[in-house]
């Protein structure tokens, strides 16, 4: 049987490597830490401003309309959604975060702060059975119970997200 | 030839296979999970396998009462269908959620201080000082029902502490725009009063101005009040108003500044006090406020001599920004008390304060201008007459919940010389 040329073996070569690029390239996008807003599925907003939700996770705004009340859950100190929320939502540091809601408890304007929780698969569980429940969890990992809500305007997959 | 083109696909298969893994390998690396943080899973992971036994265990039970149920047929008896049993699932994982979202129980926390002081003035001598202890408690009963107690244990001889009930109050929050909360509370006079509490790790400064003192250190202002407060946001856009409204029984019993054996107990009647926040969305960290309160008092001195009864309006505004770096604080209060012996004679005193702050790091200096002015025959302030002066100071957070300060004061006072002090303080929460 005659070999096949060489200039078709490389150009084979290439278009293996090529295809495996672009599937890494692909793996990279979802890995680049946007936050999903995530909250319960019979919450009838559909999107938020990034002010907005500051108000919402500083505690300014306890109620969506219809006077449901607002639960926020964030991960636990340390958790790198954690760290991106601080940066891109509260502008704070963590004990700076710490101390602004040691002061809005003992100011009585909030009864506890925002839940921490371990994992991100259990503040969508917590998000998915408590109505007013919103989370900030890794775009890649939304689980089908809970419903995505657009940041001004835009998806965590839009060019534009703000959360990363 | 042949061995060459081995060569050459060996080596290319080599490198593409280093640059396909070598982001991951990257990946593996960057942010490694926190050490506590991995403790923290750990433990979950227990507990969680200790409740999965548990249910399991539970679920056998079960399991084997029911196959001992026998029905008149001789066969097994075939348990109903539950209608409701979506929903019930579905509220018990709720509550389940809640449960593990802790938001029940008691939060508890303290807060506490330790200072030297000292002056120039000839009577006071350099000391350290504990005030007091300040442990506050809160509970979240519900979505919209929460409690709270401050309980300040105030310091005597002896090693002694007299526990005082500094608020204690329930609040319902009906919604963004209406709640309301019944006890004992701070009145919501200017923005100190109902903003800075007995916990001194708040503060930037040492202290709170001097005339915005607790009453039972010769502040002005009926500082608490038990009876019912009513707040909430009103419908303004990006104004971000928000409303208050309180009425109750302000029970002032004010010490002499520099003498705490004398006291005058202002005998309040039902107090009203009403005040307008405005927060606007556009500039976060910029409030501005005004509120008016008014009241009844028939105060009587501590030696037991009946004061005449007067009518008392104070009047508070301020305006302020701050955010987690830099503070500016600026507050105004006129105390107006009209004598309702028949002369109609009227009391103007005003009072203000500027602060100003700016962090670098985990140091914040800060400057403080302070000013309060009472006639000579004011029948209440009679003992502060006109006091004012700058203090500066700094404060240095070296942990999260503690933090260092030292302040110089300077006071002028018409009734007394010029002293000039210093604190060196201590604060810390856990």
């Amino acid at each position: 049987m005659a070999k096949t040329p060489l200039f078709f073996r490389l150009l084979r070569f290439l278009a293996r490597l090529a295809v495996s690029l672009i599937c890494l390239a692909s793996f990279c996008a979802a890995q680049n830490g946007a936050l999903a807003v995530v909250v319960n599925k019979h919450n009838p907003l559909t999107q938020i401003s990034l002010a907005d939700l500051r108000q919402l996770y500083l505690g300014e705004q306890r109620f969506w309309k219809g006077r449901l009340a607002v639960t926020t859950l964030m991960r636990v100190p340390g958790a790198g959604e954690q760290q991106i929320a601080l940066k891109t939502v509260f502008h704070m540091s963590e004990p700076e975060y710490k101390t602004y809601w040691v002061n809005r408890v003992f100011h009585g304007q909030a009864s506890a702060a925002p839940a921490e929780l371990f994992s991100n698969g259990s503040a969508q569980d917590a998000v998915a059975s408590i109505p007013g429940a919103v989370a900030l969890v890794p775009a890649s990992q939304v689980i089908p119970r809970v419903k995505v809500l657009k940041v001004d305007g835009y998806l965590p997959d839009d060019p534009g997200y703000p959360l990363r | 030839m042949f061995c060459t083109e081995r060569l050459v696909w060996g080596g290319l298969r080599i490198v593409s296979t280093i640059i396909l893994a070598s982001p991951l390998l990257v990946a593996q690396t960057q942010n490694p999970p926190p050490a506590g943080e991995v403790h923290a899973l750990t433990r979950r992971m227990e507990a969680l396998e200790a409740q999965l036994a548990a249910t399991n265990a539970e679920l056998q039970a079960i399991k084997a009462e029911q196959a001992k149920q026998v029905s008149p047929s001789g066969s097994a008896a075939v348990l109903p269908e539950n209608e409701n049993e979506s929903s019930e699932a579905s509220v018990s994982t709720e509550a389940a959620a809640t449960e593990r979202l802790q938001l029940g129980g008691i939060h508890l926390r303290v807060f506490g201080d330790v200072r030297l002081e000292g002056s120039d003035t000839r009577r006071d001598k350099t000391s350290f000082r504990m005030d007091d202890l300040d442990v506050f408690l809160n509970s979240r009963l519900s979505d919209k029902l929460s409690a709270l107690t401050d309980v300040n244990f105030h310091f005597g001889g002896e090693f002694t502490a007299i526990p005082i009930i500094d608020r204690i109050r329930l609040r319902y929050e009906h919604s963004q725009n209406f709640g309301f909360e019944v006890g004992r509370f701070h009145t919501g006079i200017g923005y100190s009063n109902d903003a800075f509490h007995q916990g001194r790790w708040l503060l930037t400064t040492v202290n709170r101005p001097f005339f915005l003192e607790f009453s039972g250190e010769a502040g002005i202002l009926p500082d608490r009040m038990t009876g019912i407060s009513a707040n909430g946001d009103i419908p303004s856009g990006r104004l971000g108003l928000k409303y208050l409204a309180e009425v109750g029984s302000a029970e002032t019993q004010r010490n002499m500044f520099s003498n705490d054996d004398q006291f005058i107990d202002e005998n309040n009647g039902l107090g009203i006090n009403l005040a307008l926040i405005a927060k606007p969305g556009r500039w976060p960290g910029f409030q501005a406020g005004f509120s008016f309160y008014r009241d009844r008092m028939s105060p009587v001195t501590s030696q037991g001599i009946a004061l005449s009864p007067m009518g008392q309006q104070i009047y508070a505004a301020h305006a302020l920004y701050q955010n987690t770096s830099f503070q500016f604080l600026n507050e105004v209060i006129l105390v107006r008390h009209e004598l309702r012996n028949g002369s109609r004679v009227v009391f103007d005193s005003p009072a203000f304060y500027s602060l100003l702050s700016r962090s670098f790091g985990a140091v914040r200096p800060f400057l403080r201008y302070q000013y309060f002015n009472a006639s000579n025959n004011e029948p209440i302030y009679s003992d502060l007459g006109r006091r004012n002066g700058p203090s500066a100071g700094i404060r240095y957070d070296f942990s999260e919940y503690a933090d260092f300060k030292a302040q110089y004061d300077h006071m002028d006072d018409n009734n007394r010389k010029p002293s000039n002090g210093g604190q060196l303080q201590i604060d810390f929460t856990f």
